[in-house]
């Protein structure tokens, strides 16, 4: 494949990312709305601490990393070069909020509660610290990119 | 800076891997499990469990405070076929109170054997085991991605760009089977596949850089 012809297949996919991305932000959000909503008007919110804090502290973080995967797609279909040091940032962000969000939902819930508390019996939710590693790694070779990338430009 | 950046690249591969060690052997435990349970489930005489029970409920309706023309009380009683169980709803009227009418709601089950729901147990216990094993095929793909990772010398290599394909094709089917089993909310891992396949074309014009800075060199 040549790299004109990878370029322009990159920026097709990710203009379509970009606007699911941006969807599933929406998406997201909408949740977190609808639910906080309905438990403030039907004020069950102190019954339903633990799926508040749940819709919250998860919500709330796939809506940020969907907003920014978003933006990091729009960034690449306009640019046609997926490494950059924005890239990096947006991956390293995502990286770290999926890292917050192992966690988020339990301290969320202690604050609600007064109390230490934990929803499944465990501090860090290992579902989220997963794709946080894995996002971090993809940031690294991105970074690695950016150079051979650099590299490539100073050549032409 | 480039040597520290592949450094760093190994070393995440390297605690990936030891991370997927983990969640194979939980992925394993699973099969094992839900295999056994399946098994167990399927050998359990049809009528060696049975279940009968009723419920009463008061359901308190004041119409005033409805809309008259669209809201209406229908009394009565049906009987529902569910799970080769008779099962029968009544809905009478019982008194009237300051609060609203009083409705008097009772159900009641049948004898229910467990040959009625064994199927979905087994069922569900099959399907558990299945789930795991699309999970362990993932995991065993995402571990030699891991691998190749790890002793890479550039995160463009051939080796690694295959590795990462072969990892976003044992996807598609666990993409596939939680769209077939939750639907929409499914549709999360569907696009994080999505997002695997994006960054491996991401990836092969990682390569093509690679290409040039290599014949540069």
């Amino acid at each position: 494949m040549k790299k004109v012809t990878a370029i322009s297949k990159i920026k097709e996919n990710s203009t379509a990312m970009s606007v699911l991305m941006a969807v599933l932000g929406l998406l997201c959000l909408g949740a977190c709305a609808m639910g906080l909503g309905d438990s403030l008007y039907h004020s069950t919110f102190t019954e339903k601490k633990e799926e508040m804090a749940s819709l919250l502290g998860t919500g709330l973080i796939f809506a940020a990393c969907a907003f920014i995967a978003a933006y990091l797609f729009i960034r690449i279909s306009r640019t046609g070069t997926p490494f950059s040091d924005t890239s990096v940032k947006c991956l390293k962000n995502i990286a770290f909020l999926l890292f917050i969000g192992s966690f988020l939902p339990n301290i969320l819930l202690s604050l609600f509660s007064g109390k230490y508390e934990t929803i499944n019996d465990s501090f860090i939710e290992i579902s989220m610290l997963v794709p946080s590693v894995i996002v971090f790694c993809a940031a690294e070779a991105f970074n690695y990119g950016v150079i051979l990338q650099q590299e490539s430009d100073e050549t032409v | 800076m480039k040597d520290q950046t592949i450094r760093n690249i190994n070393d995440l591969g390297k605690v990936s891997r030891i991370i997927i060690i983990f969640f194979k052997i939980f992925a394993i435990v699973g099969i094992v499990c839900s295999l056994t349970g399946g098994i167990i489930a399927a050998v359990i005489p049809g009528d060696s469990i049975q279940m009968r029970g009723s419920a009463e409920a008061d359901v308190i309706v004041d119409l005033d405070k409805l809309p008259g023309k669209v809201f209406s009380v229908d009394e009565g009683s049906d009987s529902i076929n569910l799970f080769g169980t008779d099962l029968s709803i009544s809905f009478k009227e019982n008194e009237k109170t300051d609060e609203g009418t009083v409705y008097k709601m009772n159900a009641s089950a049948g004898k229910m054997k467990y040959s009625h729901l064994k199927p979905l147990i087994v069922l569900g216990l099959f399907g558990m085991a299945v789930f795991c094993t699309l999970v362990l095929i993932a995991l065993i793909f995402g571990q030699k991605l891991a691998k190749a990772l790890s002793v890479c010398d550039s995160p463009f290599e051939e080796k690694v760009i295959k590795a990462m394909m072969n990892f976003g094709k044992s996807l598609i089917p666990m993409a596939v089977f939680f769209v077939l089993l939750y639907g929409l909310s499914g549709v999360g891992t569907a696009l994080a596949v999505l997002v695997v396949i994006l960054f491996i074309q991401i990836f092969k014009y990682g390569a093509k850089l690679q290409q040039e800075s290599d014949e540069t060199l």
